[in-house]
């Protein structure tokens, strides 16, 4: 089971928190800023699981993750889709897009270390 | 007088006339009174329209046409001939024009006239100022007809004061009348112009007349005579047999009397406007011949006895009344005193109750409408309408007033009567084309009968004054200049003719000519042309409309009607401001009565005040057409005139509507998407701090964190919270700021000291950065009256901004402050890239942060805001392109008032 | 509905007939003005009764058509 997450957020603050949260339980966590490079960087990095916002500079996290569902080598990989906007449009499209788990801002640490942890080992 | 006994003193005259009109006045009070309309429903009985009909036999029929007998034998007949010829031929003209007056809710002929012809005014002037000078001299007429059967029956040595001169009892009888009908006719502006009062006044006037001539009818055959076959012979002995039919007269005047029975004001009055049913023109289609038959039946024997019978001279014009007297028959006499009193009271008051209408209607309410600041016409306008209709009531009995001491009294009644006749005549073509024709247009309507009234005033109307009046005889003689063939009576060089005939061929035959050929020429106006098709087609399902319930589908008809006549950008911004008056958003109000009656008095300054009350009718009322069917019958036309470029100009119309209507759609539907996006963003600003500050209170929540950490934890939690707290203060102000409900405390201050502060507030923004400002101080030292916080929460925001985003390596901020008349302009420009084309329109709307890389806290929300400040101080602020880096520019004035 | 229409003129007819009897201008034998008269009162008289009846018949055949689920009227007297 890999222990490698790579978290695409904007928020330097919310990345703090995650990383905070996430290094304890002993994962590694690569951040991301920008929407743009996400795809490419998951593509090389091969993470166990992605953390994605939905709203990022550059590109939209729904955009990133249709991108991904789109090829082979990352159809399956799990995704965490992370939204500040509270409408549920956002978690609709999302998983008609094929999030593998959707979480509103503002979320509790105990819920998204465990979520973390059973997306890495389905 | 004459040879006749008087019997009767003057004031006792005087007080039986007193007593007859208040009984009239009682008749016309109860009628009106709303529980007696209700019960009796034999007021709305055919007997009384046919009755009131009779106002067609004035005085000039109760004591002229025994004197036109005397004269001219047979040839009175003519004017009862060819009004029954039309009432018995109904089913051609009558009913068509009573369906119209109905559907159409026409108050007069001038307003039927200018209805038909595109609710031209022009035409409704045009046919009340041919109304009112053809009924002049007919007015002038029933005076002369009460001051001489006054002059006959009144004693003239009298032990309770004499009978004053003949000018003053006509100018008493004149004023009399004026009052009477003022009473009578605007008690209260009816919403559709009827008045029952009135109409059943005028029925127990006409059965007095009826029964008055019937009776000295009767005491001439049989009291003076030996019954039909001694007057048969005393006929045949008279001179009155000695009269020839002149073939040109016998069908001119046929045919002027029954054009007549149509265009006279007040017989349109009593035919179309007060007619309650259209089944009772059947009646009336036999009934009133019949009633002018009654009246002429005795006319001949009265003439033939009273030439034999009463002295050489006596005049035949009042032979009703002299014959009784002769005979000593004192309560038949002073019966046949109220006939003819009947007959001229109740022609005055109904043609002034008509005229007034088109006078108050065409003339005075557009032009007081117009006087009106065009923004303030509000208040009590039925008030002003009822004021001139009083007026114009006054105005007409005075005119002939006038009339009759000007023309001395002097021509034998009957002349006067055909004048007027042929004056009205000529309204009949543009009247009878615009009902059956549908290509007749408003040009060839005005010009038909401006030609024809001039040709009528000039060889008919302006002679009658008599040589001493307008028209010399030396011009009668020869003509003007000399010029032979344009003689008043022998134009073209036709001698020979009748006078009135000459005249009435003339004046129509020009009249009809010209309306025809100008309307073959030109084209009808769109609206014209609904007009003209609702006019002509008024029989095809009229009647039937389905009724379009719902407040909304009216009030969409109203704007389609309003913007036809105001134009569409009028209208919409009238109907919109109307809406939000109501409260509501868009284009439709409720059509409530507040809004019909400002909307109504809107569309009578375009159309004038008659007309905007009939179309509105159309639309609420249900027994009328209704816009679809005109909107049908337009559409109709169209396909038939589909090539005309009216036409096109038309369609261009309806679709700029269209196309307004699909904007108002897409913007609401954006404001709507506006909205939501709106929401998920404040959701998004406000759940991303809120995100940190939970994370992070729960890690220290655990208590597992070395302190150090845990200090810069709490560090993160105290600044977003920060956040948290300036974006609800920016969402808070915005929102008073958009509802302009913010409340500015205004100061005297230089933008100097503003600037100043702005400038160090602003320093604590990226306070590590090297940041140089250029100022120019003696140009900021203005002083300004606004609200100084405000103003300098704008200039902090400009100048954060700048700091902020200024992408130079040695970045710098020029403010350039100048003043240009009462504004200020200051600009605030720096030397960064400045911001890309295709976000300068967006960078004032909320949330448009353009990139996230610099975020020192604020959710884009400041320009906004800065956006709706200057706009409260009065002011702008805009992004001036084109000065090598941002640049924004604020102009706010000098003076800012206070808002009241 | 044609017979309201031809009545007046019928009544044009019966109004105008005199003109062929009227003697020349200046022709002082002439005819008859009592008889004359009559005959113009007995033509009037024709015609009201005429236009009665067809009145009340026209009446009768409108309030007919009118009637809730009977066609509106297309006969016009405008074609």
């Amino acid at each position: 089971m890999g222990r490698h997450v790579l978290l695409v957020e904007d928020e330097p603050n919310i990345t703090e928190a995650i990383r905070f949260i996430l290094a304890r339980d002993g994962w590694e966590v690569t951040a991301l800023t920008d929407g743009a490079a996400a795809e490419a960087a998951i593509r090389s990095a091969r993470p166990d699981v992605v953390i994605l916002d939905v709203m990022l500079p550059g590109r939209s996290g729904l955009d990133v993750l249709a991108a991904l569902r789109a090829d082979e080598s990352t159809c399956n990989l799990p995704v965490l889709m992370l939204t500040a906007r509270g409408q549920g449009r956002d978690r609709a499209e999302a998983e008609r897009i094929g999030a593998s788990r959707f979480m509103t801002k503002p979320f509790s640490n105990s819920e998204m270390l465990a979520t973390v942890r059973e997306l890495a080992s389905a | 007088m004459q040879g006749i006994e008087p019997m009767v003193p003057f004031n006792i005259l005087v007080l039986v006339c007193l007593a007859y009109v208040l009984v009239l006045f009682v008749v016309a009070f109860v009628v009106e009174h709303p529980a007696i309309r209700l019960r009796a429903r034999w007021l709305r009985s055919p007997l009384v329209y046919t009755l009131s009909l009779s106002i067609y036999c004035t005085a000039w029929t109760f004591f002229g046409a025994v004197g036109y007998a005397a004269r001219s034998g047979l040839e009175f007949l003519t004017i009862y001939l060819g009004p029954t010829l039309v009432f018995i031929g109904w089913w051609w003209v009558l009913r068509k024009l009573v369906r119209i007056g109905k559907a159409q809710r026409v108050t007069s002929i001038a307003d039927l006239i200018s209805s038909r012809y595109g609710k031209s005014n022009l035409l409704g002037v045009l046919v009340t100022v041919i109304a009112v000078t053809a009924a002049t001299p007919y007015i002038a007429l029933q005076l002369q007809s009460v001051t001489l059967s006054f002059g006959v029956f009144a004693s003239p040595v009298d032990t309770f004061g004499a009978p004053p001169g003949k000018e003053a009892t006509a100018l008493w009888v004149a004023v009399g009348l004026a009052l009477f009908t003022v009473l009578f006719g605007t008690r209260n502006l009816d919403a559709n112009e009827r008045h029952h009062g009135v109409v059943t006044a005028i029925a127990v006037e006409a059965v007095v007349k009826l029964v008055a001539l019937l009776g000295v009818g009767i005491f001439v055959v049989w009291g003076l005579a030996d019954g039909p076959a001694e007057i048969f012979s005393r006929i045949e002995a008279s001179p009155v047999a000695n009269w020839t039919l002149d073939p040109g007269r016998w069908i001119g005047l046929i045919f002027l009397s029954g054009a007549a029975v149509l265009c006279l004001p007040r017989m349109f009055q009593v035919t179309v406007v007060e007619n309650v049913e259209e089944s009772h023109l059947a009646t009336a289609s036999w009934a009133f011949p019949l009633y002018l038959a009654l009246m002429s039946l005795f006319v001949v024997p009265i003439a033939v006895t009273g030439l034999m019978v009463l002295p050489e001279g006596a005049n035949p014009d009042l032979f009703v009344l002299t014959l009784p007297l002769a005979g000593g028959q004192g309560a038949l006499a002073m019966l046949a005193f109220l006939g003819g009193f009947s007959s001229a009271t109740s022609m005055v008051i109904v043609a002034a109750i008509a005229l007034a209408t088109m006078v108050s209607n065409h003339i005075v309410m557009p032009f007081w409408l117009r006087m009106q600041p065009s923004r303030a016409v509000s208040g009590d306008v039925r008030r002003i309408v009822l004021l001139s209709r009083r007026v114009s009531i006054a105005g007409i009995v005075g005119l002939g007033y006038a009339y009759y001491r000007l023309s001395g009294g002097s021509s034998a009644l009957a002349a006067i009567g055909l004048i007027s006749f042929v004056g009205v005549a000529q309204i009949l073509p543009a009247m009878i084309g615009g009902i059956f024709w549908r290509g007749a247009t408003r040009a060839g309507a005005a010009t038909g009968m401006i030609l024809g009234a001039a040709v009528w005033a000039y060889s008919l109307y302006l002679p009658s004054f008599g040589p001493e009046g307008i028209i010399s005889d030396a011009v009668m003689d020869h003509g003007p200049w000399g010029i032979a063939w344009l003689r008043p009576e022998a134009l073209f060089g036709i001698e020979g003719m009748d006078p009135l005939i000459h005249a009435l061929f003339w004046s129509l035959t020009l009249n009809a000519m010209t309306y025809c050929l100008v309307s073959i020429l030109g084209f009808p106006s769109p609206m014209e042309r609904v007009q003209g098709a609702a006019f002509v087609n008024v029989f095809e399902g009229g009647l039937t409309t389905g009724g379009w319930a719902g407040g909304k589908a009216e009030a969409e008809d109203l704007l389609i009607l309003s913007s036809r006549i105001l134009g569409e950008d009028e209208a919409l911004a009238f109907f919109q401001a109307e809406a939000r008056a109501q409260g509501k958003e868009g284009f439709l109000p409720d059509p409530t009565p507040e809004f019909l009656d400002g909307l109504e008095l809107r569309l009578a300054g375009s159309v004038g005040a008659a007309a905007a009350h009939a179309m509105l009718s159309q639309v609420m009322g249900g027994e009328t057409v209704s816009v679809e069917d005109l909107v049908a019958v337009a559409n109709e036309t169209a396909q038939v005139m589909e090539y005309s470029a009216k036409l096109e100009e038309q369609s261009e119309e309806l679709s700029r509507v269209a196309r307004q209507l699909r904007e108002a759609n897409e913007k609401l539907t954006q404001l709507s998407e506006q909205k939501d996006a709106f929401l998920s963003q404040i959701s998004h600003e406000l759940r991303t701090p809120m995100t940190s500050i939970r994370a992070f209170s729960e890690i220290l929540m655990a208590g597992d964190v070395p302190s150090e950490q845990a200090a810069r934890h709490a560090g993160i939690i105290h600044s977003e919270a920060i956040r948290l707290t300036r974006l609800l203060d920016d969402l808070l102000d915005l929102s008073v700021l958009e509802n302009g409900s913010v409340r500015l405390d205004l100061a005297l201050v230089t933008v100097l000291e503003l600037l100043d502060r702005a400038l160090l507030a602003a320093g604590e923004t990226l306070p590590e950065r090297q940041f140089a400002v250029r100022r120019d101080l003696p140009s900021e030292s203005i002083y300004v009256t606004t609200d100084p916080d405000r103003l300098t929460q704008v200039f902090i925001n400009l100048i954060s901004n700048a700091r902020k985003y200024c992408d130079a390596a040695q970045p710098e901020l020029r403010i350039v402050v100048r003043q240009r008349g009462g504004r200020m302009i200051a600009d605030f420009i720096d030397n960064g890239t400045g911001i890309p084309e295709e976000s300068q329109a967006l960078i004032f709307e909320k949330f448009s942060r353009l990139t996230d890389q610099n975020r020192a806290g604020g959710a884009g929300l400041g320009l906004a805001i800065c956006r709706e400040v200057m706009a409260n101080l009065g002011g702008t602020i805009t992004y001036l392109p084109g000065q090598g880096g941002a640049a924004f520019r604020v102009t706010f004035p000098l003076r800012l008032q206070k808002a009241a | 509905m044609d017979a309201a229409r031809l009545l007046p003129i019928l009544g044009a007819f019966l109004f105008l007939l005199p003109m062929l009897w009227s003697p020349m201008p200046g022709e002082q034998t002439g005819r008859s003005t009592a008889a004359d008269g009559l005959y113009l009162f007995l033509a009037w008289a024709i015609l009201i009764v005429l236009a009665a009846l067809l009145g009340s018949r026209l009446v009768s055949i409108e309030q007919e058509k009118r009637r809730p689920g009977s066609n509106p009227e297309t006969d016009d007297a405008g074609d």
